[in-house]
């Protein structure tokens, strides 16, 4: 009976492998995937500030593609300072108006935000999109959508927490608003 | 060993000062306090279409199966407290129905969120599943932890379980252990009470703490404690009738080991075949400081095996379990009633139980002359303490018993004062069943009859 038990031990632990291990690779494609997606952010239609986006969506991805690609835990992907310093208190003025960041795509769907300054200050914050192609993602949206922003309204920054259980979104998030802040500051 | 000696005095199990209500009252409240976040949390809102009732019955059932799995875990924790107040045989009669009803939720949760999920989108059942364990994290996870429960539960069915050997069943069931913890990554980070609140997850994740501390402290830490303080080995082994037989368990300090006649320990044989599987036996003397005699019937080979161990073997102590103690004593006089090899605990009691001259008596009911084990100890017990032993031997419809023995007629003419004593019974369950239904006819209270089931 011990020797049954012991094939039936193994077959669990190399069950249980293969199960953590489907996990794995199913993370870097998605991280690659939101990376190239950032390339793109002339997808931001909305886009009222009129400065040239091209120049900026160079700079941008490249510094936010640098910390998260190395971490694949969620927790850590809450943005660093890119390029343009901590915006909103010191550092570069806001430029009064609305700016809207590009579009990130996540495995769930795209995320877009849209800032509003006013007097330096960032005085709004709505998503254009978030993920709301199933069911289940628009619930998810409808619940975080409101946390974000309130958060991003404290901060005067993208430097938000991610909010558990929506990982994806919140970092999403945090890109497409970070890059509208880095447009507004530029503009 | 010294048969009929004066039971020395052996430091007795502390008695907790829980009730039974008081766990029923924890485990509702928790109950109550998981539907009420759902509820917080927006889960009873908006149930104007199949796909959003669906969605919401899938998310209430997760969450009561979890909790449910959870509880059968405490009760299977052989936590002193719950063995106190509802004894390991009653726990595990509510392990088994409990057990089903979890499986049957966790179950109907997954089908449920699935279909409601593919209603809500309006794509097909398949799509929707493979997009749930394809996107998902720890979604697939989950889904082999479901595959864990179901295993345990066909192999629980009755049908099943006739065919299966104890051990394989029993390491089939070890996969519940597996099966909760491969549920739990999915449940924080796709539950959508958890989503962004925090105190929730804490709780959520205290109740799993919480439980893993009670099986770690009393199914591992304190088995192998008293194991190692008292380095407990195989004294002697002695045959007392044909396929019966009694284990000396001698160590160190054994006055200090706190058990009560009436008690059980699970013995582990720490040899090369027996460390992995632990079988229960009843304490047949009291205890006396010295050693710890427990005497078991086995029909299979267990038997052989365990006579052929070497006095000095190992032996890890499980216990003491059981509350067939003189602790549940309501009155002066007792009636001990012991069918077969459930005259063990008996045995014990019929040794320890406080009594004068005329308060203890003893009816031992065995099919056959052979079965009767203990009887010149019994006699000798019976004549040092003044307690009456009545046995009852013979197949009931052979020419010497042509009825039921211990009918209610039967049981007054043996003992005319049963209505003023408190009844311990011990034996197979047809016979503790019809001994108990003599009670009732002979109007003795419920909260007299004390008894339970397999723990010999």
């Amino acid at each position: 009976m011990p020797k049954r038990g012991a094939i039936a031990l193994a077959f669990t632990t190399l069950a249980l492998v293969l199960l953590f291990a489907f996990k794995t690779p199913d993370v870097t494609p998605i991280a690659a995937g939101r990376n190239t997606a950032l390339v793109h952010p002339a997808a931001s239609s909305a886009a009222t500030s009129g400065s040239a986006a091209a120049p900026l969506s160079a700079a941008s991805p490249a510094a936010n593609a640098t910390p998260r690609a190395g971490a694949p835990t969620p927790r850590a992907a809450t943005p660093t300072a890119t390029a343009a310093p901590a915006t909103g208190s010191g550092g570069t003025a806001l430029a009064n108006g609305t700016v809207a960041g590009p579009v990130v795509q996540t495995r769930f769907g795209p995320v877009q935000v849209q800032v509003t300054i006013a007097g330096g200050k960032i005085s709004d914050v709505t998503a254009l999109q978030l993920p709301s192609d199933r069911q289940r993602s628009a619930e998810i949206s409808g619940i975080v959508g409101p946390m974000l922003q309130s958060e991003a309204l404290a901060a005067q920054s993208a430097q938000i927490d991610l909010i558990s259980g929506a990982t994806y979104t919140s970092d999403a998030y945090a890109q497409s608003l970070q890059s509208a802040l880095d447009q507004a500051a530029h503009g | 060993m010294q048969r009929a000696s004066r039971p020395a005095r052996v430091p007795l199990p502390r008695l907790w000062p829980v009730r039974a209500s008081d766990i029923v009252a924890l485990l509702v409240a928790n109950g109550a306090l998981i539907v009420a976040m759902w509820i917080r949390h927006g889960g009873a809102d908006h149930l104007t279409s199949p796909a959003a009732i669906l969605t919401a019955a899938g998310q209430i059932t997760a969450l009561l199966g979890t909790y449910l799995a959870l509880i059968q875990l405490v009760l299977m924790s052989r936590s002193p407290w719950l063995d106190q107040v509802f004894g390991m045989d009653r726990l595990a009669w509510a392990h088994r129905w409990l057990g089903f009803a979890t499986v049957w939720l966790i179950a109907g949760h997954a089908v449920l969120t699935t279909v409601g999920w593919s209603l809500g989108d309006g794509r097909s059942v398949l799509d929707e599943a493979t997009n749930l364990l394809g996107t998902y994290p720890f979604v697939l996870m989950s889904a082999a932890g479901l595959a864990c429960f179901l295993a345990v539960a066909v192999t629980s069915v009755r049908a099943a379980r006739r065919r299966l050997s104890y051990e394989t069943w029993f390491g089939i069931h070890l996969y519940a252990y597996l099966g909760i913890a491969l549920g739990f990554a999915h449940q924080l980070v796709v539950g959508t009470d958890f989503i962004g609140d925090p105190v929730a997850r804490l709780y959520w994740i205290s109740l799993f703490v919480m439980t893993a501390a009670m099986i770690l402290v009393f199914r591992f830490g304190q088995p192998i404690a008293t194991t190692l303080r008292h380095q407990t080995r195989i004294g002697s082994v002695v045959t007392e009738a044909p396929g019966v037989v009694s284990v000396y368990v001698t160590g160190r300090d054994l006055d200090r080991l706190a058990a009560r006649s009436g008690q059980y320990f699970n013995l582990r044989i720490l040899n090369r075949d027996g460390w992995w599987r632990a079988h229960p036996f009843s304490l047949s003397a009291a205890p006396n400081g010295r050693s710890l005699r427990f005497t078991i019937k086995d029909l299979g080979d267990w038997t052989a095996r365990i006579q052929a161990l070497a006095p000095g073997t190992r032996v890890a102590l499980e216990g003491p379990y059981g509350t067939l103690t003189g602790a549940r004593r309501t009155r002066q006089r007792v009636l001990l009633v012991a069918g077969g090899i459930g005259i063990t605990p008996l045995r014990a009691l019929l040794e320890s139980l406080p009594g004068r001259p005329g308060d203890l008596t003893l009816i031992y009911r065995a099919s056959h002359e052979t079965e009767v084990v203990f009887r010149e100890e019994l006699d000798a017990l019976a004549a040092h303490r003044g307690a009456k032993v009545h046995y009852l031997v013979g197949r009931r419809g052979s020419r010497e018993m042509p009825g039921d023995p211990l009918d209610a007629t039967g049981l007054r003419a043996l003992v005319p004062d049963v209505r003023d004593r408190d009844v311990y019974l011990c034996g197979p369950l047809r016979l503790m069943e019809s001994v108990r239904a003599s009670l009732k006819a002979l109007a003795v209270p419920a909260s007299q009859v004390h008894l339970e089931r397999f723990a010999y």
